[in-house]
Parts: C-alpha cells; sequence; structure tokens
C-alpha cells in the first residue's frame, strides 16, 4: 500500500473515531439518500398525477355534447407535461415553471400550476432535490469534514512528526484528499445507484445520465481537493475552516445572484405588465374575428373573394365566418409566436450570461450541466411551450376548419336569434373524439450532452485549478 | 558512504538563515554512536533550529549537516530514514491506542514489527500493559514520551533527535525517562538533545554545549571510566561555566 493510501486509511480510522465526524457523515449519506428517495417518489406521483389529470381533461374534451365548434374554441384543453425521467435527480427549472397548458383561441397562455408556487417555503425546503443536495449541501458537510485534514496536524505537531520520519508532503496531502474523496463516494453513492435503477428503465437515457454523474463527480472531487489544499495552506484550522465557509457562501451565493442580476441588468427583461400591453397593441392592429365586419378583415374579404369568383361572402362556397376565425386565429398567433420568440430570446441570452459565470463558479457550471443533462432547463422547458402552442394552433384550427366547412353561413349569421338556426350550427359530439394526443418529447439525450460538455470542461478547469492549490499546499506541509 | 569512522552526526561550519536574520552562526559538533549531546541555550538561541536542519527541514545557508555521513539537504527521505525525532510534546494520534500508535507510524515509516517486538518495546519504556490499549488522548506526556521512544527502538534508528523532552515532567517522570535515554545510548544510539534541564543533562550527556545566539559558546565532554563508561558531569562546574560564559 503506497503511504498516500496509508494515510487515508488513516484518515477514516479518525472519521470514524470521531463523534462529529461521524454524526456529519451519517447526516450528509442520510440528505442525500433521503433527497433522492422522496424525488422519486414525488416524481412518481406527480407523473401519474399529470397522467391522471390529461385522461381527465381528455375524457371532459370528447364528452362535450353536440356544439358549435366556435363554443369548443373557447372551451379549450388542457395539456400536462410529463416530467423527463431524469427530473428524478434534477428537477431544474420544473419546480418553479409550471406543468400545465390551458389551450384555447386567441390566446397563448403560459404554463400554470408550478410547484413553487403551489407549495409553503417549508414544504419546499423538505423536498429538496438530489441535485441540489449534491451541488450546495454535501460540499458544506465536506467542508465540516475536511477543514482540519491537515490543519489540525500541523496544529498538534504531529506534522513535524510525520515529516521528521519520512512522510512526504505530498503523501500526507494526497492521503487526505483520497479520504475526503471517500466521503464524496459515500454522498454519490445514492445517486449512483439511482442511475443503476434508472438506467435500465431508460435506456436512451443512458448519454446524459453518464454526463449527469461525471459532472457531479467532477464537481465534489474539485471541493475535495479545494479543501485539503487550503486545510494545507491555513496555519490554523480555525482558519482554514473561515475561508472555506467563505470560498462557500461565495462560490454557491454570491456569484450565481451576482450572476443572474449582471443578466438582467445587461438584458433587461420587461415586466408581464409590459408585455401584456405590448401584446394586446399588437392584437389590436389584427382585428376581432368574432366580428367579420371588422375593418382588420375588410381586405382579407376582397382576398377571398377573389379567390373564389364571387361578388359577396354569401355566395361563397363555405362559411366566411370560420374563414375568418381561421384568418384571425393565425393573424394572432403569428403575433404571439414573434412576442414569445424574442422573449424566449432575450431568456435564453440572460441564461448565457448566468453560464458565462461558470468561469467564475463551479456550482454554476454543475448546476447548468445537471439541468441540461437531465432535460430540465429553460431551453427545455420553453420547447414545451412552444410544443403546447403547436398543439393549441392545430386544435383550434381544426375547429375553426369546421366552422368553415361544416357550418352553413347564413344559420351561423342567424343562430344568436334563431332558435332553429343554432340547432343546425351543432355538429356531432364525434368530431371531439378525434382530439389529438399531446406528446412533448424534449430535446433529445445526444443534443443535451452536447450542450453539456462545455460545461464539463468548466469543471475539469476548475478541478485543474484546485490541484495546483493542492500542490502548493503540499509544498507548504513539506517546508512546515 | 558509511565507514567505521564516519560520525553519526556530524554539524560543521553551520549557517542557518530564517527570515533574513543569523540563526545559527558556524555551529559545529559531532556524535558517534553511543553518545548523548546535550544542547542547552535560552529561547531563540537556535535549539529547535538545529534539530529542524538535521532532520532536513531547513536547509544550511553555509557548512554542512551530515547524518550516517548523508546531507539531509541532498538525501532526506535516506536520512529521515535514519533518524527518530521526538518533539517537545510528543505528539501522539489521540484518537488511536499505544499499540495502533505504533503500529500506525511504523506502516508509514514502512516497517514490520511483530507483536512481540512491540510489546518489548513498549516495556523496555515501561508502559504499563494497561496502558497499551486505551486512547493517548488522556495520556501524560511521560506516557507520550514512552511511546515516542518505543517508536524510535522499533524503527532501529540509530540517531535520536530530542526536543526538550523532559519539560513539564515531573520529577519521577524525569528520572524514568534519564535511565531510558541511557538505556539507548547503552545501545549504540546516538542523541542529540536540546533542553534547558540542566542536571538531566549532565546525568545522561557524554557532552553538552552552550548555545548562545546561534553560536555554540562553551562546550564539556564527560570523563570515562576505566571501563570507556562516561561518567555524569559535573553540575556545578558546568553551571559555573556557563554563568561565566552568559554573563561576559
Amino acid at each position: 500500500m503506497s503511504q498516500a493510501m496509508k494515510i487515508a486509511a488513516g484518515e477514516w480510522t479518525h472519521l470514524l473515531r470521531t463523534r462529529l465526524a461521524v454524526l456529519t457523515l451519517g447526516l450528509l449519506f442520510a440528505l442525500v439518500a433521503i433527497a433522492a428517495i422522496n424525488s422519486s417518489a414525488q416524481l412518481r406521483a406527480e407523473a401519474a398525477e399529470r397522467l391522471q389529470y390529461q385522461q381527465q381533461a381528455d375524457e371532459a374534451y370528447r364528452a362535450q355534447p353536440d356544439r358549435h365548434p366556435h363554443r369548443m374554441v373557447h372551451y379549450g384543453h388542457y395539456v400536462f407535461r410529463t416530467p423527463a425521467p431524469l427530473a428524478v435527480i434534477d428537477p431544474g427549472v420544473d419546480a418553479f415553471t409550471g406543468r400545465s397548458i390551458f389551450l384555447e383561441g386567441h390566446r397563448r397562455n403560459t404554463a400554470a400550476f408550478s410547484e413553487a408556487r403551489e407549495t409553503s417555503v417549508l414544504t419546499r425546503f423538505g423536498s429538496v432535490s438530489p441535485a441540489f443536495t449534491l451541488q450546495v449541501l454535501v460540499p458544506l458537510l465536506m467542508i465540516l469534514i475536511g477543514f482540519s485534514s491537515v490543519a489540525r496536524e500541523r496544529e498538534r505537531g504531529i506534522l513535524l512528526q510525520l515529516l521528521a520520519q519520512g512522510t512526504r508532503g505530498a503523501a500526507l496531502v494526497q492521503g487526505k484528499a483520497i479520504a475526503l474523496a471517500g466521503v464524496a463516494a459515500l454522498a454519490l453513492l445514492p445517486l449512483f445507484l439511482s442511475a443503476l435503477w434508472l438506467g435500465p428503465q431508460t435506456p436512451t437515457e443512458a448519454l446524459p445520465l453518464l454526463a449527469l454523474l461525471a459532472g457531479h463527480t467532477v464537481y465534489l472531487a474539485f471541493w475535495v481537493v479545494l479543501i485539503v489544499a487550503v486545510s494545507a495552506l491555513a496555519g490554523r484550522a480555525r482558519t482554514a475552516l473561515i475561508v472555506l465557509i467563505g470560498i462557500w457562501a461565495m462560490l454557491t451565493v454570491l456569484v450565481p445572484r451576482l450572476a443572474t442580476d449582471v443578466a438582467a441588468t445587461t438584458l433587461p427583461a420587461p415586466n408581464q405588465a409590459e408585455v401584456d400591453i405590448r401584446l394586446q397593441e399588437e392584437l389590436r392592429s389584427v382585428g376581432d374575428s368574432h366580428n367579420i365586419n371588422d375593418p382588420g378583415f375588410q381586405s382579407f374579404q376582397q382576398q377571398v373573394l377573389a379567390q373564389y369568383g364571387v361578388a359577396s361572402i354569401d355566395e361563397l362556397p363555405v362559411n366566411y365566418r370560420g374563414l375568418v376565425s381561421l384568418q384571425g386565429e393565425a393573424e394572432s398567433s403569428a403575433v404571439m409566436d414573434r412576442l414569445t420568440a424574442e422573449q424566449h430570446s432575450l431568456q435564453r441570452d440572460q441564461a448565457g450570461i448566468v453560464k458565462l459565470f461558470a468561469l467564475l463558479s463551479p456550482y454554476i457550471a454543475v448546476r447548468h450541466l445537471s439541468m441540461t443533462s437531465a432535460g430540465t432547463d429553460l431551453r427545455n422547458h420553453q420547447q414545451f411551450l412552444d410544443a403546447a402552442e403547436a398543439h393549441r394552433f392545430a386544435l383550434i384550427q381544426g375547429l375553426n376548419t369546421l366552422h368553415a366547412e361544416e357550418l352553413d353561413y347564413v344559420d351561423d349569421s342567424a343562430r344568436s336569434r334563431d332558435a332553429e338556426a343554432e340547432q343546425r350550427t351543432r355538429v356531432s359530439s364525434e368530431f371531439w373524439t378525434t382530439l389529438q394526443q399531446f406528446d412533448f418529447a424534449g430535446t433529445g439525450a445526444a443534443e443535451r450532452v452536447r450542450s453539456a460538455l462545455p460545461l464539463l470542461l468548466a469543471l475539469f478547469a476548475w478541478l485543474s485549478a484546485s490541484a495546483l492549490l493542492l500542490r502548493a499546499g503540499a509544498r507548504k506541509v513539506q517546508a512546515l | 558512504m558509511r565507514s567505521a569512522t564516519t560520525p553519526a552526526l556530524l554539524v560543521r561550519n553551520l549557517h542557518v538563515t530564517r527570515g533574513g536574520k543569523d540563526v545559527l552562526n558556524n555551529l559545529d559538533f559531532q556524535l558517534a554512536a553511543g553518545e548523548v549531546f546535550a544542547l542547552l541555550g535560552g529561547n531563540g538561541a537556535g535549539k529547535s533550529t538545529t534539530l529542524l536542519t538535521c532532520i532536513g527541514l531547513l536547509a544550511p545557508s553555509r557548512g554542512e549537516v551530515r547524518v550516517l555521513g548523508r546531507a539531509p539537504s541532498e538525501e532526506p527521505e535516506a536520512v529521515r530514514a535514519s533518524l527518530a525525532y521526538l518533539s517537545e510534546t510528543a505528539t501522539l494520534y489521540e484518537h488511536l491506542s499505544a499499540r495502533e500508535n505504533l503500529r500506525y507510524f511504523l506502516d508509514l515509516a514502512g516497517k514490520n514489527a511483530g507483536n512481540e517486538a512491540l510489546e518489548a518495546a513498549l516495556d523496555t519504556v515501561g508502559l504499563q500493559p494497561a496502558a497499551r490499549d486505551q486512547r493517548t488522548a488522556r495520556f501524560s506526556k511521560g506516557m507520550r514520551q514512552k511511546v515516542a521512544i518505543a517508536l524510535a527502538i522499533l524503527r532501529e534508528t540509530p540517531v535520536l533527535l530530542l526536543d526538550e523532552p523532559t519539560s513539564g515532567l515531573d520529577p519521577v517522570a524525569v528520572d524514568e525517562f534519564n535511565q531510558l535515554l541511557i538505556t539507548l545510548r547503552n545501545r549504540g544510539v546516538a542523541v542529540l538533545m536540546v533542553t534547558h534541564d540542566l542536571y538531566g543533562a549532565c546525568e545522561v550527556a557524554t557532552s553538552i554545549g552552550l548555545l548562545r545566539d546561534g553560536r555554540l559558546v562553551s562546550s564539556f565532554v564527560a570523563d570515562t571510566d576505566a571501563q570507556g563508561r562516561h561518567r555524569p558531569l559535573d553540575v556545578e562546574m558546568v553551571r559555573h561555566a556557563f554563568s561565566a560564559r552568559t554573563s561576559a
């Protein structure tokens, strides 16, 4: 056994015989294990719940009686997002964004019913994810376990004793790092077990799962090396503890906060009221599709008449009201799509600025790597919104097509004052049973891994930097 | 290469500078196997610096140090394998028992010692059997020193460096320690001891030196009897000479 391994074994004996260290180790393992079990149970329940709600919504839609298609446009429909398989490890932005969207005519609603809005602060703390635990809490507990690994030997005079009998400074710090790596491995164990459980169930997620494991392993390796390096460089254990807590607070709290502030200041986003006002202003130019005489549709009417070669809308072979609904929806959707695309682009650019701060904080690197690999990042959420919008547009235009093709224009115009005409403008409920299933796949596994790679490289850069610090620590130990 | 005449420890024209200040200035002495050299001096005289330089943890700015013919600055690992160092506090791992401490330190030094050898070493230093499996957290300094000396015995190092070994010990423990040192001396171990304890030094040392401002200002060598055994140095004579040197 090498000298470093002997020192690592000695350090583990010390940890196992020190009450505080055993308590912290137990706490660390329990925290990660509970987070993994809790997250898994929660996600399973949530997936089942969403599936149930989706089925209920689908059944409710299909069970509608014979109706005017435009009534169905306003009746609307719900779609629910099924959690990504790796959300069990990192729910990412899912906890803060909504998980369902109400689809209706003329409006592009955003997702609603997020976990963060539905739960209190206390229950939210109780449901911390494995990723959050590994990224924020585990480094803190590792600091408590490892801050004195080298410094206490210096303080007690054992360091001199060890060096005097030929123990090399490099072997000493390596041994301490190996021992602390064992602590990190203990914290990572539930994640690796989850991977073994998840892997066979979702073979397509194998690569992102590997990226996720690699990212967290390199991230905790960075902390291992940093903690031992600071312990070796600090004259006293207390100094090492203060410095390490300061670094932890800076990397996991201050820099991420600074990153979001810089992103928000550099690329300021309009607030919801401003977005709504702008949307209403632009939609006003489209016109009201409920009113076929709205000036906004005058030129459209001319086009339709010319297209069909008729002099008036009464002569059209299709229901002009339905055509206006189709056109109005297309135009208003184009406006909403454009504004949403702008908003999404701005959000992605802001996220890009935040990601640049991975050069100042490995926590930002691992956090984005984790969310990207798990398919729970902002981009995936935006893709969900876009997919839901595409589904909404197809659904509404399907109903508008029914309106145009299945309903008589005269009856449709008279239905508010003629009960018989109103009956004739109801289409068969059989049409509602053709409702398309909403399926959202999210970003592909290979694409997610490709996006995560630069972040993994950033983490390796952090690990290399801490290794240089450890080398300096070994030199200081050797020189006393 | 070590020959029969190679001193166990040779310090020649040694200069050590720390923080721009000369801590050791032209220090000269040498030790053969079975000799105990006690280096006395006040705080800041350079006693601990001498020990650290012998271990190779401080580099000479001039002059040389040789342990069994090897320079610590050039062959630190070989030199450290041949010496044992006992710090003033005789620190051990408090979460380990006496036996576990010995096994751990021996393992790190790459030495294997069987249980019999281990018990024999603990018998030699006089650590009570009941204490051997107890964690050392509650050991007195005297008990810790016994374990540390047992380690040196087990490592079979020909050179032993001691830093203020008797400070803080009660008179009985001092006596036990001195007897132990005489045992080691008689086994042929060369001992360099820095100390404030003039009485103890006179009892066990084969030579004594007074260090002041990094210089060896005075030294005495103990006489030997017809059998070649060292006689204890005369405390009063040494004290008188040192007082004269100190006030000079």
